[in-house]
């Protein structure tokens, strides 16, 4: 079974990187009658259509072709792996293969100039052209739960509704800590790991799942470390680049206490509820429970097996291929070998790269909101929350100096300061998260302490009427 | 003995279950599916059965039970018929109304009601539902007075209206109990389904009571298990949890087991599927093709598993895709009285958790002069027994006080008002 597979990846790999190593303008050099065709029967049950170039007692060299998508590829394939071979079969309907070549020319067609190609046959226009199929591109980066919310999300919709793009393809950046070697070591930043709010994620995934669920989305994951990568697995179409990450979810469950409570009947009850809502995410994608089985808790080992072109996980390290043995980590996944398993649908480094494994010679991006949004909203709130973080130094230093005769006017401005901060926290609510996490009180916390100051700013007022109004009376009786 | 107020919920909670653990009906019909049906002869029932490979459903009256068949008064093709059912062959089971009854026979004159797939199970005459959302903690949002309410207003249309659920919840506190009752209540005069997005622990208890349970596709329901404080329901409590759980799940034509499984960690739950019918055979140990629950596992069911095992009916994540699995024709409200109703009290329970804690922090920073003081705990006072009448289950868990400990107060401060006047 093993060697079977190893084949079999040597077959797609193979094929992957000639696909991508292979211009376009070799498309029309078979030189075998183009009104015949060979058609190879694999074992596994593929069905590939095209020219044998050579053949030796061990392999067959062969000139794979997708009419559809106007591509060929070679392919090495093992006898071993080979079922028949049925050779020089006419084409039915055979379709002229048309061979597009590169260039900087306008024109008013589905090549529209302006765009670049950039070698191996797809191209990315840069045109309103309506015939060639448009991409909407929605950025999804930063922190899960604070950068990127369900309701920001939302605001996406009406945009998308009216560009009507044929793909919606979600760039996904969202790592709780940075691929080093610091890292590695421990150095990372608590405050930037994703909290485990997975009715939050449920939000989000149902804006791209049911809101816009009549157009094809892709997910593309740049990173995805944390409670990421199982949002990114909500999507059926997932791509990767090529140094991209999958997984990290160690922490989600030590995030939740679910694990710590002593009472197994507790322990197993929190543990199944906070796995469904992890699970509850891959259904949209209809990924294998194990995975987030595996992705999430420790304990919990992960191996795999193929079933024809189907893959068998299992919890143990009994499969095939093991993927995580040890069982003080979860299972994480780089590109290649999310790849391999068949969790992603391809590594792809550029939006070329991708537009390619998508089928797509020729695509737009069209002129969105998406990343004016996404963006702005992210580097606002992060703006504001150091603001917020300023104004409340504002009010101990204010409170320090709110003494004798200056205390009315230090407290005026101690309150001011801690209005902004609540003002903030009204416009950005990841800026309560944040502060509860790193400052340690709540908005209503700092509403109460408002009203305090009130309440001794009207103290004060009250006293120095009485005095006003007292050394008044003193003053008139000195005269 | 010291007893917490945890201590005495527990306890509550077990005699609660308890009490629902000695009450049984007369018959019970076991199903293939491992669930049972209970009830009495001369019940309306719905049968949902298997004859030469054709999924047949009928409605009447029981006549007879045995171990092997049943019988039921129908009407086949319009004429009045003595129709025998084989114990074996059925499918699902579940107690109607009278006028249920009629409306079957109005609706169909030929007694072979189609399979999913060939689609007429139901008339589609587009009839409208009404949606009630519950959501939020058990006993609290989510509570047995809004299914009242909602089936109060559905009765206004008459009997056999449908009535949906729509389930957002992570659970709560023993209130399930009521809701489970309101529900098998309500079921006898409309149909009840619910909708799960969120169903944990008491919510899944809630729900499990509807005979038809429908997924969004991020629709989570299980983790069932009973617990006070860090502890887990044990022994005799355990026990009755379990066979209060289990008789649930049958009440809504599920397996026993199954409720078992989302209880108790070491309770066993797996299934097989035949590939070419779709028969599910259950089993509460682990020798099924499909485990969902091992020795150390508590049982939560996602969209997928809840269709595949058929503890679910269908996944839906809009009105439109249920309507069409409930073979409505099309998705009509008719009118938004559920809706409200639950966001009436949704708003009340949001205010009241803002102003309590306002309400209480203040009375702790009261100041000026004295009667400027007592004129404002005074206040205070009044506007928490305000919130103990307008909203009693939230003003219990949030005000440290009673209504009449506040009221008590209220005099007292009112007598050295008077008094601070007097001495003026």
């Amino acid at each position: 079974m093993k060697s079977r597979f190893t084949a079999w990846m040597n077959v797609t790999l193979v094929a992957v990187v000639v696909a991508l190593m292979t211009p376009s303008v070799g498309l029309a050099q078979a030189d075998d009658d183009p009104r015949t065709e060979d058609i190879v029967y694999m074992a596994d049950g593929r069905v590939l259509h095209g020219q044998i170039l050579s053949e030796t007692q061990a392999q067959v060299i062969f000139q794979y072709i997708d009419r559809k998508l106007n591509l060929q590829t070679k392919l090495t394939l093992a006898r071993e792996n080979i079922d028949r071979i049925d050779r020089d079969v006419p084409i039915e309907d055979p379709i002229e293969m048309e061979v597009k070549r590169p260039s900087r020319s306008k024109s008013a067609t589905s090549q529209p100039g302006g765009g670049e190609w950039s070698g191996y046959g797809h191209f990315r226009a840069d045109s309103d052209a309506e015939n060639v199929p448009s991409f909407y591109v929605v950025p999804m980066k930063g922190q899960m739960g604070t950068d990127i919310m369900a309701s920001i999300y939302k605001e996406l919709i009406p945009d998308i509704r009216e560009q009507d793009p044929d793909v919606i393809i979600i760039v996904m950046n969202s790592a709780d800590y940075a691929d080093t070697f610091a890292a590695a070591l421990g150095d990372i930043d608590v405050q930037e790991i994703s909290p485990p709010d997975f009715d939050e994620y449920k939000k989000l995934a149902s804006v791209f799942h049911d809101d816009l669920k009549q157009y094809r989305q892709v997910v593309w994951v740049q990173d995805a470390v944390g409670i990421a990568s199982t949002v990114a697995l909500s999507w059926k179409e997932l791509y990767m680049k090529p140094d991209a990450r999958l997984g990290g979810m160690q922490m989600v469950i030590e995030l939740t206490g679910a694990n710590k409570w002593s009472d197994d009947d507790i322990r197993a009850k929190m543990m199944a509820a906070w796995m469904g809502s992890a699970k509850s995410l891959l259904e949209y994608g209809g990924y294998a429970y194990a995975l987030a089985d595996a992705m999430m808790y420790a304990p919990n080992m992960l191996s795999a097996s193929f079933k024809g072109r189907e893959v068998v996980w299992s919890l143990d390290e009994d499969g095939e291929f093991v993927i995580d043995n040890d069982d003080e980590h979860t299972a994480n996944f780089r590109a290649d070998a999310a790849e391999n398993l068949l969790i992603s649908d391809g590594t792809a480094d550029t939006l070329d790269d991708l537009a390619l494994l998508l089928g797509f010679r020729e695509y737009r991006v069209v002129d969105a909101h998406a990343k004016k949004i996404v963006d702005g909203y992210r580097e606002d709130w992060r703006a504001a929350y150091s603001n917020a973080v300023s104004s409340w130094k504002d009010y101990q230093q204010y409170m320090g100096w709110a003494n004798g005769e200056d205390a009315m006017q230090y407290l005026s401005k101690a309150k001011r300061a801690v209005e902004r901060i609540i003002r903030a926290m009204d416009r950005y609510p990841p800026i309560e998260l944040r502060w509860k996490q790193e400052m340690g009180s709540t908005k209503f916390q700092l509403e109460m302490l408002v009203e305090q100051l009130t309440q001794r700013i009207r103290a004060l007022r009250q006293q120095r009427g009485t005095r006003g109004r007292g050394g008044g009376g003193l003053g008139a009786g000195g005269g | 003995m010291k007893y917490s107020p945890l201590r005495i919920l527990a306890c509550c909670f077990a005699l609660a279950i308890v009490a629902t653990a000695l009450a049984a009906p007369s018959i019970e019909i076991r199903l293939k599916n491992g669930s049972a049906w209970r009830g009495e002869l001369n019940d309306f029932v719905q049968v949902k059965f298997v004859e030469q490979n054709v999924e047949i459903q009928l409605t009447g009256r029981l006549v007879d039970a045995t171990k092997y068949y049943i019988k039921i008064d129908v009407k086949l093709a319009g004429e009045p018929a003595t129709k025998t059912i084989f114990n074996g062959d059925i499918r699902s089971m579940r107690t109607v109304t009278v006028d249920d009854v009629s409306v079957a026979a109005r609706t169909s004159k030929t007694t072979r009601v189609a399979t999913r797939e060939e689609g007429i199970a139901t008339p589609k005459d587009a009839r409208g539902v009404f949606v009630l959302p519950m959501s939020g903690e058990v006993g609290l949002t989510f509570r047995h007075e809004q299914i009242e309410k909602m089936a109060k207003h559905a009765d206004g249309f008459g009997p056999g209206q449908i009535i949906i659920l729509l389930m957002d919840s992570h659970g709560g506190g023993i209130e399930m109990e009521k809701v489970h009752d309101t529900i098998m209540k309500v079921k006898k005069r409309h149909r009840v389904i619910a909708w799960i997005q969120t169903a944990i622990s008491a919510a899944a208890a809630s729900a499990i009571a509807c005979d038809e349970i429908y997924f969004m596709t991020d629709g989570t329901l299980g983790a069932m298990t009973g617990y006070s404080g860090t502890t887990a329901l044990k022994d005799e409590e355990l026990e009755a949890w379990l066979k209060t759980a289990g008789q649930w799940m049958e009440n809504g034509g599920r397996y026993l087991y199954i409720a078992h499984a989302m209880i108790h960690a070491p309770s066993l739950l797996s299934y097989d599927k035949d590939a070419a019918t779709g028969e599910v055979i259950w089993h509460n140990d682990l020798s099924g093709e499909h485990v969902l629950s091992d020795e150390e596992s508590n049982l939560v069911f996602t969209s997928g598993r809840a269709t595949d095992c058929g503890f679910a009916d269908g996944i839906a994540d809009t009105g439109e895709e249920l309507a069409e699995l409930l073979h409505l024709g099309e998705w009509r409200e008719i009118d938004t009285y559920g809706r409200s109703v639950a966001k009436d009290w949704q708003d009340t329970v949001k205010k009241a958790e803002e102003e309590i804690p306002r309400l209480l922090a203040r009375r702790n920073m009261v100041t000026g002069t004295p009667e400027r003081r007592i004129g404002a705990l005074i206040r205070i006072d009044e506007a928490l027994i305000k919130w103990i009448d307008r909203a009693p289950a939230i003003a219990k868990r949030m005000i440290p006080a009673s209504k009449d400990f506040l009221e008590r107060e209220i005099r007292e401060l009112r007598k050295q008002l008077a008094d601070l006047r007097k001495r003026r």
